[in-house]
């Protein structure tokens, strides 16, 4: 069978059954969930780490452990969960090993103190809210986040992941996870308030 | 509790209608007399409105060529690197040493066995004498085999004491 009826066939798969098969030796359905995961998996990654060169890294290394690992996956989890698990703490080995450098750096402690691009006073309340907040802007105010904080918000606010399937991603129980999520909310009003006196 | 810090408690479960009804009206109610909450709610809408609509990255062009890059590297130097594997080609070069050992030493005879014997070996003889003796000598008393023994533990302690001084030796 050519590669792209395989890919036709194939398509249109629930991922579990994609895994199946992988796990019985059929790659194309590993090229199947990479084509599926690839950009979901690093913008999460990205909007964890800041960093699009590292996030497309760790997405390699999620996908790496998953071609090394495959037999590891039950089908008692949802497949989108694990993968976004394996992903997860990669990213977040990745930011306690930035911590360590950063902790002899004297950068760390200029980097914790960013600026933001202020709007400029000629804005109008009527100009677009997106022009003024742009995506920089909130970038650096998730990065200000702890870990706990940043990974609740990105699945639930960006990704947008239910509250039960951010609690089996992160293995911590319902009531914490909606807990983080308002917390990292209002931490982020908090911090970006000044910007939205006029636009909302 | 202040009211206000209850209320932003539920701000996140009232922005995604995951209250129960009661506190949900509790709620509304709050806000219409707060203006702090009520611009916070406002603040959180916005937000959670523009975090959905932040631009989404695409993966590099090479991302799958330099996924397969990884995954062959990897798994190559796994392969070049992994203990268990020589390990695994000592065992079996063991495996058959010992086996090839006792296919010699333990072959049943066969005609080929008579036309050429193994040569006695030095220890074999020696057993075969001490043997000799013991059977020829039923009596031998307590006192000499007792002697034997000290002899035997003497030579044993200086053996291994010079054993003991090439480990030494060795590892200085």
């Amino acid at each position: 069978m050519k590669q792209g009826e395989d890919y036709s066939k194939h398509r249109e798969s629930a991922d579990e059954e994609l895994i199946a098969r992988f796990q019985q030796g059929d790659n194309y359905a590993f090229d199947l969930l990479v084509i599926r995961y690839k950009d979901p998996l690093l913008n999460y990654v990205f909007r964890f780490l800041g960093d699009r060169t590292d996030a497309e890294d760790i997405v390699q290394e999620t996908f790496y452990r998953l071609y090394k690992n495959k037999h590891y996956y039950k089908e008692i989890a949802k497949f989108s969960t694990w993968i976004y698990t394996i992903a997860g703490n990669l990213a977040k080995t990745e930011l306690r090993k930035r911590k360590r450098r950063n902790l002899f750096s004297i950068n760390y402690y200029m980097s914790t103190d960013k600026d933001y691009d202020l709007p400029d006073d000629q804005t109008s309340p009527e100009k677009d809210a997106n022009t003024i907040i742009t995506d920089d802007i909130i970038q650096q105010s998730v990065d200000k986040l702890s870990p706990k904080f940043k990974q609740v918000i990105i699945l639930r606010d960006i990704q947008g992941f239910s509250y039960e399937e951010i609690s089996d991603i992160i293995k911590i129980p319902l009531g914490t996870v909606k807990s983080r999520v308002n917390r990292a909310r209002l931490k982020l009003q908090e911090d970006l308030k000044y910007l939205m006196k006029d636009i909302t | 509790m202040n009211p206000c810090a209850t209320v932003q408690k539920y701000l996140s479960s009232y922005l995604d209608q995951s209250l129960d009804p009661q506190l949900r009206q509790e709620i509304d109610s709050h806000i219409q007399e707060c203006p702090e909450c009520a611009k916070i709610l406002q603040d959180l809408k916005f937000l959670t409105s523009r975090l959905k609509n932040v631009q989404t990255l695409q993966a590099s062009d090479s991302f799958e060529k330099n996924l397969r890059q990884r995954i062959i590297d990897n798994t190559a130097t796994k392969e070049e690197n992994n203990p268990l594997k020589t390990f695994s080609y000592g065992l079996s070069a063991a495996a058959i040493l010992v086996a090839v050992y006792f296919f010699i030493n333990t072959n049943p005879t066969t005609p080929s066995d008579n036309i050429i014997s193994p040569a006695p070996s030095k220890s074999s003889i020696m057993d075969a004498r001490m043997s000799e003796e013991i059977t020829t000598n039923p009596d031998l008393d307590k006192e000499t085999n007792t002697q034997m023994a000290v002899d035997d533990s003497i030579e044993s302690k200086r053996l291994t004491d010079e054993e003991q001084r090439e480990i030494n030796l060795v590892d200085q």
